[in-house]
């Protein structure tokens, strides 16, 4: 993997979850808005090989946390949750739209509230409807995810290797 | 000399990653947000695009000729509230000056005028806005919206050049409150915290309390931080609390203080800098 590309891609990630650009998009009364790095974070741990979706799991969560309010929790969550849903990818198809937002839908919330609880042991606070807001930013996500997934793959292409040899396309 | 070759499996790898993690989450937040203020610091110009969209979407049709639209009608109300608690302010001062001169100095509140750059992440409900320290921004300091006139948050963090702002609607935050009745002598002091949506929810209001739905809520005045109470809603709810023999009220905010470009902060004069 080629990793300043990478770092740019989830700069641009970081940026459009710190910025207001979503907040054009952003729908209803808790102000939902879709998550960009959570694309990244299920592409790049489904397309990567291990110690390559680990290092980039890792990046997503700090960048995350970066453009949020505290340091730690998404760095954790996402690493953990990247790290394992590699190991998976085997049994999880992400090649139709449909399985994507499926797996947006299931990975976003996990990853979420593990930051959330973390975050909630480091600092005390709780928020209201979390898991009405966690919910509803999981299923904007899926709706959008293969939109910014489709860009990813195409960004992809220029941060991934070509390993023509290899059986499994370009990445393992 | 050979190169020593480190090798770490993925597992090692994965384990070690997440060691770093905890080690993140374990450093104090008055460490850890001077990177969140500086990344935001950085990238300000990029950050505010589309803050100046966001408004556009967000705002009411322009006043009809014959009618004064809902928009200027709340604004209006709002400055003849903070006006009317003014009033009630003065009247007090005048009526202890009558009894007796006092020879304390007032105390002078400042504003700060600040752009807002972006939220601040995460579920909670805070913004970021580009005035810190260096211009006498500090933690606990009152934000008001510009040409509304209402409290919308409380800062929470400042850099030197950033502050982050958290709004009365976050649920983590709380201030106390005044419920005031035009034309009558309610007045109730109270606590509110942020309900997680737009507005907030008082609780623990006794039910001999005589509250109604658009009764005025007010930040209650602070020395030092606010001299006079000033509005940030109004009552939209009054249902019976869990505990029996008591309220829990529901507060509909004036301003929806994410679609704001800019904000006022309502900074305190140091002693010996100046002040009036």
């Amino acid at each position: 993997m080629r990793w300043i590309p990478f770092t740019l891609l989830i700069l641009v990630g970081a940026l459009l979850e710190a910025g207001n650009l979503l907040n054009l998009i952003a729908v209803g009364e808790w102000h939902i808005r879709p998550a960009v790095l959570i694309v990244a974070l299920v592409f790049f741990a489904m397309h990567c090989r291990a110690h390559e979706a680990i290092i980039a799991s890792f990046i997503i969560g700090l960048a995350m946390d970066i453009a949020g309010h505290q340091m730690g929790p998404h760095t954790f969550s996402y690493c953990f949750i990247g790290g394992l849903l590699n190991q998976l990818s085997d049994y999880f198809p992400a090649r139709r739209i449909f399985h994507q937002a499926i797996l947006i839908l299931v990975v976003y919330p996990i990853a979420e509230l593990i930051a959330y609880w973390l975050g909630v042991l480091k600092t005390g606070e709780q928020q209201e409807y979390v898991y009405r807001v966690v919910l509803f930013t999981a299923l904007y996500s899926a709706c959008i995810g293969p939109i910014f997934w489709t860009a990813v793959r195409r960004v992809n292409r220029l941060i991934a290797y070509k390993r023509p040899r290899t059986e499994r396309g370009y990445f393992r | 000399m050979a190169r020593r070759q480190f090798y770490l499996s993925n597992g090692g790898l994965f384990v070690l990653l997440l060691c770093a993690a905890v080690g993140l989450l374990l450093l104090p937040r008055t460490l850890t947000q001077e990177v969140n203020f500086l990344f935001a610091e950085t990238f300000q110009p990029l950050i505010r695009i589309g803050r100046n969209f966001q408004r556009d979407r967000f705002a009411m049709p322009g006043p009809d000729d014959a009618v004064v639209s809902r928009d200027e009608h709340n604004r209006l109300w709002k400055n003849y509230n903070n006006l009317h608690a003014q009033l009630l302010k003065l009247q007090e001062q005048v009526e202890i000056l009558s009894q007796l001169r006092s020879g304390l100095p007032r105390f002078y509140s400042g504003l700060a005028i600040a752009e807002v750059t972006g939220a601040a992440g995460g579920l909670s409900h805070e913004l970021l806005i580009n005035k810190g320290t260096a211009d006498g921004v500090r933690a606990g300091c009152y934000v008001m919206s510009i040409g509304q006139n209402s409290i919308v948050g409380v800062v929470r963090e400042t850099s030197e050049q950033m502050a982050c702002v958290r709004l009365l609607s976050d649920a983590n935050q709380c201030i106390v409150i005044r419920i005031r009745r035009d034309g009558t002598d309610l007045d109730v002091g109270a606590l509110m915290f942020g309900n997680g949506k737009r507005g907030g929810i008082v609780s623990k209001i006794e039910r001999d309390k005589d509250i109604r739905v658009g009764d005025a809520v007010y930040a209650a005045a602070r020395p030092g931080l606010l001299e006079v109470p000033m509005i940030i809603g109004e009552v939209s709810e009054v249902l019976p609390d869990e505990e029996p023999l008591l309220w829990k009220i529901a507060v509909q905010l004036a301003d929806d203080a994410f679609t704001l470009q800019t904000l006022a902060v309502i900074v305190p004069e140091t002693v010996g800098a100046g002040g009036l």
